[in-house]
Order: structure tokens, then sequence, then C-alpha cells
């Protein structure tokens, strides 16, 4: 076996370095990193996010307070950090000569008893030019500095506050949700399976269209013979496979650094707090994901063992291929056993029974898509994770020895495309097809 | 050093389509495999370098079975090809290193090569520019880009194919049709080459249907027709074992009378040369005998063995009229 691998790192290498130098992938690596640069501004706009906290215009604002409470207006910028650089001081003069005091960008705030209760009242001048938003927030700010004046008034301590001025949520949940507070809620699970499972297609899709084109083309330009001599099929079938799947990551880096950037600059000017909760506001919530260093590490390791088990298919269709004009009927091959893969992990991530679970994280092809998802949901264990690996190794395995005794005679074959069925008569014979 | 190939055997199906082969090479020289279409020729070379599982026999170099890890071997093979869009330059440095050369070396050996083989426009095409620049004459003009594999012609591509099967200095080249596609000037190009490459002491097999080249540079051949040898051995003895039976016969008259009653066998004629078949030294010497006694006067009278062709065509007539 060592033999059959020498010279994989040189194909590698090479196959990467021509990837790299080509100017089409140039392009596409450019062209997905701005896309994740501007991903960051544009999600923080449709999510209704703008300016990081916008000052609010009022300059001063006096209060002149007609009841007994006494407010506390160094609690204003807590309440709305708008309102962090006006100056909230007592007026010296009263509602009817206000106007003779006030400035444009100044407001009068008068504070009273009523039958009823008590009215809070802002004023500003004629000409002034605040906006209605402005004035409409400040009396919320007073309302509230009011209310918590009124509760200090009764000799509440800073912790009773707190207390009272909590927000209260309401939450409609199943019993056996209640019981089970590590599982994931079910939307947010179907969520994560299907991103997850959108991202492994992607991967395995664009890497097996590569690895029949390249192996396709190398049949079709006759080079095969001549690689043949110094390199042995399966490590130029390896080294292709590495060296698409090390594009892929450093297209998965170059989104990374793009979305990176995007937020810290992003940071400076916008609020990115509206991001996450955007998920929030979906119902998604992700609290009960067990995400840490060893659950990316989990993932990357899943990921590699799918690109590998679907990248080895494709490298056996490509060398079925006996002319360019076969890659299609190729690639459609491998499409279709990912594509099958895919459906069922979405159908299956519409279950919620522990059979279910563990069944389709062992399951081969279909484990690429739901076992690490299941893992990180904590659905199964890492016991049935370590079987699902084992079983996706011994795929990789078994299609490596299927590869091993027919690659030889396929990658130099000529003849019309080759069918499952030959394959299989081939593996049978451990012979070969007429070049 | 030595090659031993004993009882190559290959079968497709049913059909066998390589049937023991078996020969030997000793000593540094040239081996010829000879044979029609599909006779078995690129199947057996493919088998010697492990490309293709072999159903029985095997190929030894050293005594141990060859392959690249027991033998450094060049092979330009019948199918021809590179990848036509990438840089010359990197596909060979790429192939040099599949074989266990250095970039640095691979680097020289292909400077090396490109002066050799004439090609040094297609892999350095800013190099003359270069050197004008360096020595203070001529104005920097726009760099030219290395060309692309599929922006040279085929004798062109060759040359880079022929490039990378030398690139490693190999001990035992293999050449699957060397000159087919070449025009006269870069024929001669590689046979010298080739020549060279005798001269060092390599071990060559060639692979061709020009006979007049492998007449030229081989010493042993093996004839294969439908898988099988049909004659093997030493190309001078073979000969040999034909005798001089070929005449060719240039007079200044028609001699047609002379040839008729000595019995010779007439193959061809033009403008008084003559192409004849004799039974032997002693069938030409009669025609001879009585051109000069009759007082023709003889331009040229040069008996000599079948060519290869002619044997080539012999062997695999005769074993095609046997089936």
């Amino acid at each position: 076996m060592g033999r059959e691998l020498v010279g994989t790192g040189k194909v590698f290498s090479f196959s990467l370095l021509q990837q790299l130098k080509s100017k089409v992938n140039t392009i596409s690596l450019i062209i997905f990193f701005l896309l994740s640069a501007a991903s960051v501004p544009v999600m923080i706009l449709m999510s209704g996010g703008g300016e990081k906290v916008a000052m609010s215009d009022i300059s001063t604002v006096y209060v002149q307070n007609g009841t007994d409470y006494s407010l506390n207006p160094d609690r204003a910028a807590q309440i709305n950090p708008s309102f962090a650089k006006t100056v909230f001081q007592t007026a010296d003069f009263t509602l009817e000569n206000y106007k003779e005091h006030l400035k444009e960008e100044e407001v009068f705030v008068n504070i009273e008893a009523s039958e009823t209760g008590y009215l809070i009242d802002t004023y500003t001048l004629e000409e002034s030019t605040l906006e209605e938003e402005d004035t409409d927030a400040l009396g919320q700010v007073v309302y509230q500095l009011f209310s918590d004046a009124k509760i200090e008034s009764v000799g509440a301590s800073g912790q009773q506050m707190e207390t009272l001025g909590k927000a209260v949520q309401t939450q409609v949940m199943a019993a056996e949700d209640y019981l089970n507070p590590n599982t994931a809620d079910w939307s947010a699970q179907f969520a994560v399976q299907y991103a997850y499972s959108i991202l492994v297609m992607m991967i395995c899709m664009i890497s097996a269209s590569y690895v029949v084109q390249a192996i396709a083309e190398e049949k079709s330009s006759k080079l095969v013979e001549l690689l043949m001599v110094s390199v042995r099929p399966l490590a130029l079938l390896l080294g292709k496979i590495l060296a698409m799947m090390a594009y892929i990551l450093i297209m998965i880096g170059v989104l990374i650094l793009g979305f990176g950037v995007s937020y810290a600059i992003s940071g400076v000017f916008l609020d990115v707090s509206v991001l996450s909760a955007g998920g929030a506001m979906l119902g998604i919530s992700f609290g009960s994901f067990h995400l840490g260093v060893a659950e990316a590490v989990i993932i990357v390791i899943s990921l590699l063992l799918g690109y590998l088990t679907f990248s080895i298919v494709a490298g056996l269709a490509g060398c079925c291929c006996a002319s360019i004009e076969d890659v299609q009927g190729a690639n459609m091959t491998v499409v279709m056993i990912v594509m099958a893969g895919y459906l069922a992990a979405c159908i299956v991530s519409a279950f919620t029974s522990e059979p279910v679970y563990v069944a389709s994280s062992l399951i081969p092809v279909i484990s690429v898509f739901c076992a690490p998802v299941q893992y990180v949901m904590g659905n199964i264990g890492l016991g049935v994770l370590l079987l699902s690996w084992l079983l996706q190794l011994v795929v990789i395995a078994g299609l490596s020895l299927f590869s091993s005794r027919v690659y030889n005679s396929l990658i130099i074959y000529r003849g019309s495309r080759v069918k499952f069925r030959q394959l299989l008569s081939m593996v049978k014979k451990n012979g070969g097809l007429k070049a | 050093m030595s090659l031993t190939v004993s009882n190559l055997y290959k079968k497709y199906g049913e059909k066998t389509v390589v049937d023991h082969l078996s020969f030997e090479m000793p000593k540094p020289g040239v081996y010829a495999l000879l044979g029609t279409n599909g006779a078995g020729k690129t199947t057996s070379i493919r088998m010697m370098l492990g490309m293709l599982a072999k159903d029985g026999g095997e190929a030894l170099w050293n005594e141990k079975p060859l392959n690249t890890a027991t033998c450094n071997v060049g092979y330009l093979a019948e199918e021809r090809g590179l990848y036509p869009k990438y840089a010359l330059m990197d596909q060979l440095i790429y192939f040099a290193g599949l074989r266990g050369v250095s970039k640095a070396d691979a680097k020289k050996r292909i400077a090396f090569w490109a002066k050799r083989l004439e090609a040094e426009e297609y892999l350095y095409p800013n190099a003359g520019e270069e050197k004008k620049t360096a020595s203070g004459k001529g104005k920097k003009g726009k760099r030219q880009k290395p060309k692309l594999a599929d922006q040279l012609s085929k004798g062109n591509q060759q040359k880079i194919q022929f490039m990378i099967a030398l690139l490693s200095d190999p001990e035992l080249i293999i050449l699957d049709e060397p000159l087919s596609g070449l025009d006269p000037v870069n024929t001669d190009l590689f046979k010298n080459v080739i020549r060279e490459e005798i001269a060092k002491g390599k071990y060559l097999i060639m692979s061709s249907h020009q006979m007049a080249t492998v007449e030229e540079f081989c010493t042993d051949i093996t004839i294969l027709d439908r898988a099988k040898p049909i004659a093997q051995g030493n190309l001078n003895e073979i000969k040999k074992s034909y005798g001089r039976v070929n005449l060719r016969l240039k007079t200044e008259q028609d001699v047609t009378a002379y040839i008729q009653a000595a019995g010779v066998q007439l193959l061809g004629e033009k403008e008084f040369e003559y192409q004849l078949k004799v039974t032997g030294e002693e069938q030409a010497n009669c025609l001879l005998a009585a051109l000069i006694s009759n007082q023709v006067p003889v331009i040229t009278f040069d008996l000599r063995e079948p060519s290869l062709h002619e044997i080539f065509v012999e062997k695999v007539g005769h074993a095609s009229e046997g089936e």
C-alpha cells in the first residue's frame, strides 16, 4: 500500500498550485472575499440595525419637578444610551416663561401631580429642530426615572429596584423539552441540520465535480501514461482529492477572513449585536448547543470523512469516463449520491426520536450529514459518533480497495463509458478492460 | 545492469493480447519491439512498467521486478499529451519532481534540454531580451508570457514530452513511436539525441512502425503479430539468415532479357534501374557475368541482405497467410 501512495505529495502540491494559479479561481476567491465582507453590513441593515448608538440631539433637559419624588438623572444614560451626552438639570424657570430661557436644541420637562395621578409634559420651542423621535424617547426616559423615584421613595434597596425593573418573558414548552433541558429545540435542530447539510453538499459537489473533470481531462489529454511511469493511480487520485480539499479550505478561510474583517470594521460604525438578536427573533435558541473547540474538531473530522467518501466515488466516476463528453453523466452519478444523502438528512431531522438519531448517525452516506449535528445537538453520545466515524472509515477503506483493484485498468481505458456492472466484474476477475 | 522480460502474458476476457513475450538485454543497446497495429507492443510496454496487471510472466531489472523504485525509467508514450492550460515550466518541474529530481536540479536540466532540443523560445521567451538589457543594449520591451502547451505545434509538444522522458537521466529509456509526426529537421534532432543516449550507455527499447529508423538504431528485435512473437533475435543475424538476395542493378540500356535469362525475379524498374530478387550470390554473379561478357555497362550492382521492412512484411505476411 505504501508504494501505491508514493508521489501523493507531489501531485497534491502541483494540483493545488495550478488551482491557485488559475485566473478563474483567483477571481472566484476575490468574489468570495468581497461577498463575505459585504455580508455583515448587509445583514445588519436587513436586521434593522443601523448606527451603533445614535446620540440624541437634545443638549440639555430642564426639569421642573412639582412632585415630592426626586429624580436621579444619572440613570438616564442607563435607560437609554442615546442620552449619555444630554445634560439633565433642574429648571430655574417655569412653564410660563420657559420660552425665554430655552434654546433650539433644549427641552423643558414639567412634572406635576394631577387629579388622577401625575403628568409629565415635554416642551420645545416652536422653531426647534429636534425630531419627534428624540422628544418621545426623552418622555419615556423621564417616565422611567419618575417610576424609579416613586419606588425609591418607599425605601426599596438597589437590589429590590433591579428585581422590579427586570423584564419578564413568557415561554411555552412541552413537558419533554422541560425534562430534557440540554436538548436543543426542534426549530434550531432543523435549522442547524439544514445548514450543515447544505455546507456538506456544496463542498462535496464542488469537489466531486472538480475531481471528475480533472481525471477525465487527464485521460483525454493522454497524460495518464506519462504520469503512471512515476506515480501510482491511487496516489494520483488522492493527490488531486487532497488538493481540492485544500483549495476548499482556502476558500472557506477566505470567507471567514472576509466575514471577520467585515465584522471588525462594521463593529466600529454599526450595531453588530442585531445579528445575534436576529437568530432569537426567528425563534431559534442556540443556547443549548455544546459548541467549543472539541466540537469544531469533530465537525472538521466529519467533513473530511464525508469529503473523502464522495471524492473517491467521484474519482472512480471520472476514471469510467472515456472522453470529456462522458463527464456530465459521471458528475450526475456523484451528484445523485450526494443529493440522496442530503435529502435523507433533511427528512431525518424532522423526526425527534432516539432510534432515528442513532440510525441516521450510523448509516453510511446519511451519517456524513447527520452524525456531527446530532452529536453537537446532544442527541447522540461520543460512542455513537466514534462508531459512525469507524463505519465511514470502513466505507472509505472499501472504496479505496475497490479503486485499487480497478483503477489501473480504468485510467488507461479508452473504450465507451464503463458501467457499474462492468466495474464489479473487473473486481471479481481482478483483470482489466482492453485499452 | 540487465533487463530480462520472460513469458509476459495478458488476456482480456477470452482474447490473448500478449502471448508469452520474452527477451533479454544483457548490455546497453537498443531493442526494438515491432509489430502491426494491435499486435501487443504498447500493452507489453505497459505491463513491463507495471501500469497494467500481468496475467503471467515478469520483467526484471538487475534481477529485481522492474518498477520506478528499482529502475530510473524514461518513457515516451505513444499516446502523448500535456496539460493544455498549465505553464510548460511548471509541468516539466512537476514531472521531474515525480521522478525524484529536486526543483533546482530540474531547472538546470530543463535549461540543458531546452537548448539541446531547440525549445528555449517556448520555455524562456524573454531570455534574449534579458541578456540585451543586462548588457545595457536595447530597451526593455514588453515581457512575453511563457507558452502554454496548447499554443505549441505538435512537433514542439513532442519535444517537451521527449524532455520529460529524459529529465531524470534515466538508465532505461522506452520510446514508443518516438519520431512519428516530426518534420525532417526535428527527426534528425531527435535521432541525434537518441544516438547520444546510446553512446552514454543507456538501455533503449524502441517501438516503431518506421523500419528504417529501427534499422538505424537497433541491434536486437522482436516482431509481434497478433500477440505472438514471430521473429526474435539479433538484427544482423536475422538478416544473414536470409542471405544476400536483394539486388539493385543500374545500367544504361534495357537488360530485361538478361534478367529473364538468368532466372532472376524482377520486382521493379525505373529508367534502367532494376530492383531484383535473387536466390543467392551465385545467381547474382551469373547475371553480372552475362552483362559483362555482352559488354553491357553496369553503373550500380548492389547485392545486399533484405531490409528490416522486407523481413517484417515477409514475416507478418506469412503469419497472416498461415491463419
